[in-house]
């Protein structure tokens, strides 16, 4: 195995492949941090270019820019409180403060770098233990991602700030958004239009719910631009052994939690980096500063995030499962090129996925050249002035959202989203609940469908299942404690 | 919200067990949730939470913090409502003249409807979002944007 190691990082080292996966950094960049744009439209669309080439250029392009779209979905958060992709909407709840307070390029710079060391744990994982790791995978059943989406959901009334019921309320808003369309049984529910069948898109929905609250705001708050603090423009944050010494059991636990989460197909980085910016926020020692700027909650999120990237190839390579539409798009291309992924990946073609999780690793070195680079230049987004921002992101967002799917209930959908959220807004309700009921809620009736299927009744899918019923219980114990915790504090706050 | 609960749940009371139990539990909490924060919004004495509507009290509240925009004899609150309409309007036309040209009367309405008066931007920004748009949308994606009767 170590000879296939060190071969695979002579074969990625080529200057074409390095070129190549820089370019895919690029494009990810480009498609993650425009909101509307995906990483995987991005993949889709290369996908028959990348037909021409040879199996490993091919998936190692789509891999780059699979990785540094998810990073860049961090970018808008933190400049505009626009999540540019989910998983970032964990990012946005410390980094658009921080940038608020004038650190926007700290922020982006913490963000790059727990992108970085995520991705790079999770490469290491694919290095030397995604098989051992598959094995584990092949264990957990429908029960069992139930329970991880249950706890997922549980997470929003500890990170968001305020009323636990405005929590829970946005939370089910969310859910009951996601049960339009086909019922996991097939039988359409809540179809008014045709246009219904498949329920309400996701990333439209995404879009309008926070970029429209966003731009609302910055014209009846009459702020000239989004940040009005003077940018601090040097930023040396993590240069010094000393920053290091202060965070570098945050980046450690938030990568092995993110490998973790990401294994499991349909968890991902969504659910990754709330889990991490969670684990994060309870152990601190400055826990009220969590949601005012705490660079320790912009690191664990994207360290969380970048984590579940590359650990969704473990399931994908050693079982075939696919736990994304990312990961469909490189099975795609591996089964293309006459590379079945599965089980006998790595007897038939070890080489070959070895190479190939070499090259990951190169590719992430790239996205944190390129990402440190770009950062202080990115910040100042945040001073262009407003006159200019809001037409621009308004017409960005719309035409964003129209090219997921070509279809103009797309825009109609961002535009209903978006003066949904305001109105939450203006009740003091956080949408970001909303954001994750809306992510999980298929998810999670799926496989409890499935696992009612499979086990015969509720309780018997879940009492036989020991990992699915602790995660239930830490997922009750959690909302418990959140509400007991929140209503000290309100007593304490009402006090003074 | 309340009402809208109970208007769907009695929806989802004509579907089969295994479709409708779950959606019908989400809504059932809404409603429960609901209540339980009007209850404690009004057991408070705070203001109810709803007031907060932006036309209202808003605007006075921030006018004050920062004076610095430009053209401050339209208020906050009637430029976001124009902002929404204009939106919406902007949405509603492609369908009728087409993304690109739609595109470029939105940007320079809200440019001017947020008291930019520098001619070039006013000129300029939509321009160069529109040869983006098309560029980046249209060249490079082959995206097919609806095209109204009136499209160019």
């Amino acid at each position: 195995m170590g000879h296939m190691i060190l071969q695979g990082f002579a074969s990625s080292l080529s200057p074409t492949i390095i070129g190549l996966m820089a370019v895919g950094v690029v494009i990810g960049i480009v498609f993650g941090s425009t909101p509307g744009l995906t990483g995987a439209a991005a993949m889709t669309l290369l996908l028959p270019v990348s037909y021409g080439m040879d199996v490993l250029p091919a998936v190692l392009l789509l891999i780059a820019i699979w990785n540094a779209a998810v990073w860049a979905g961090a970018v808008p958060a933190i400049v505009m409180n626009i999540p540019g992709t989910s998983a970032a909407a964990a990012t946005l709840l410390d980094g658009h403060p921080m940038a608020r307070k004038g650190l926007a390029t700290r922020a982006l710079r913490s963000s790059i770098i727990g992108a970085f060391v995520g991705s790079i744990a999770a490469a290491l994982a694919l290095l030397f233990v995604a098989p051992a790791l598959g094995y584990v995978v092949s264990y957990l059943g429908p029960a069992e991602v139930f329970a991880f989406a249950t706890f997922g959901l549980t997470l929003v009334v500890s990170v968001t700030r305020g009323s636990v019921v405005n929590a829970i309320i946005s939370a089910l808003i969310g859910l009951l958004i996601g049960t339009f369309g086909f019922a996991p049984s097939g039988f359409p529910r809540f179809v008014f239009t045709p246009d219904l069948l498949s329920g309400f898109p996701l990333i439209p929905a995404l879009i309008g719910l926070f970029t429209f609250p966003e731009l609302m705001n910055l014209i009846r708050e009459r702020r000239q631009r989004i940040v009005t603090a003077e940018l601090v423009k040097h930023d040396t944050f993590l240069l010094r052994a000393g920053d290091w010494a202060a965070h570098w059991f945050n980046f450690v636990r938030s990568a092995v939690v993110g490998v973790f989460m990401g294994m499991h197909p349909g968890a991902g980085p969504s659910i990754s980096s709330f889990v991490t910016y969670n684990e994060a926020r309870r152990v601190s020692k400055t826990k009220p500063e969590f949601g005012e700027g705490n660079v320790d909650g912009v690191i664990a999120a994207d360290t969380g995030a970048n984590a579940a990237v590359l650990s969704g190839l473990i399931p994908a390579f050693t079982l075939g499962i696919p736990g994304s539409v990312d990961t469909i798009i490189i099975i795609a291309a591996l089964t293309l090129h006459g590379v079945e992924p599965g089980p006998t990946l790595f007897e038939k073609h070890g080489q070959l996925a070895y190479t190939i999780f070499a090259g990951a690793f190169i590719a992430n070195v790239l996205m944190l050249i390129i990402g440190l680079l770009t950062a202080r230049w990115i910040a100042n987004v945040a001073r262009v002035p407003s006159t200019v921002l809001v037409p621009v992101v308004t017409v960005l967002a719309l035409v964003g959202a129209y090219s997921v799917d070509n279809t103009w209930f797309d825009v109609a959908t961002a535009l209903g989203a978006g003066l949904l959220g305001y109105a939450l807004r203006s009740m003091r309700i956080s949408t970001i609940p909303l954001l994750l009921g809306l992510i999980l809620g298929p998810i999670l009736e799926t496989n409890l469908y499935q696992a009612i299927q499979v086990y015969g009744s509720l309780p018997g899918a879940i009492f036989t299942r020991p990992v699915a019923l602790i995660f239930l219980l830490i997922s009750v114990a959690n909302l418990v404690h959140a509400s007991i915790a929140r209503r000290g504090h309100r007593v304490a706050t009402d006090a003074v | 919200m309340i009402v809208g609960g109970v208007l769907l749940i009695m929806n989802t009371l004509s579907y089969k067990a295994i479709d409708g139990a779950y959606p019908h539990t989400v809504l059932a909490l809404i409603v429960v949730l609901a209540a339980v924060g009007l209850y404690r919004s009004f057991a408070h004495r705070r203001e109810p939470v709803t007031a907060e509507t932006p036309t209202t009290g808003a605007a006075a509240k921030t006018s004050g913090a920062t004076t610095d925009w430009p053209g401050r004899s339209i208020t906050a609150s009637v430029r976001t409502l124009a902002y929404v309409a204009l939106t919406v309007l902007y949405a509603l036309a492609w369908n009728w003249i087409g993304t690109l040209l739609a595109t470029l009367i939105f940007v320079a309405a809200v440019v001017l409807l947020l008291g930019e008066r520098r001619i070039w931007l006013i000129v300029g920004v939509p321009i160069v979002l529109t040869a983006l748009i098309y560029y980046l949308f249209q060249v490079v994606l082959y995206l097919p944007f609806p095209a109204g009767p009136l499209s160019p």
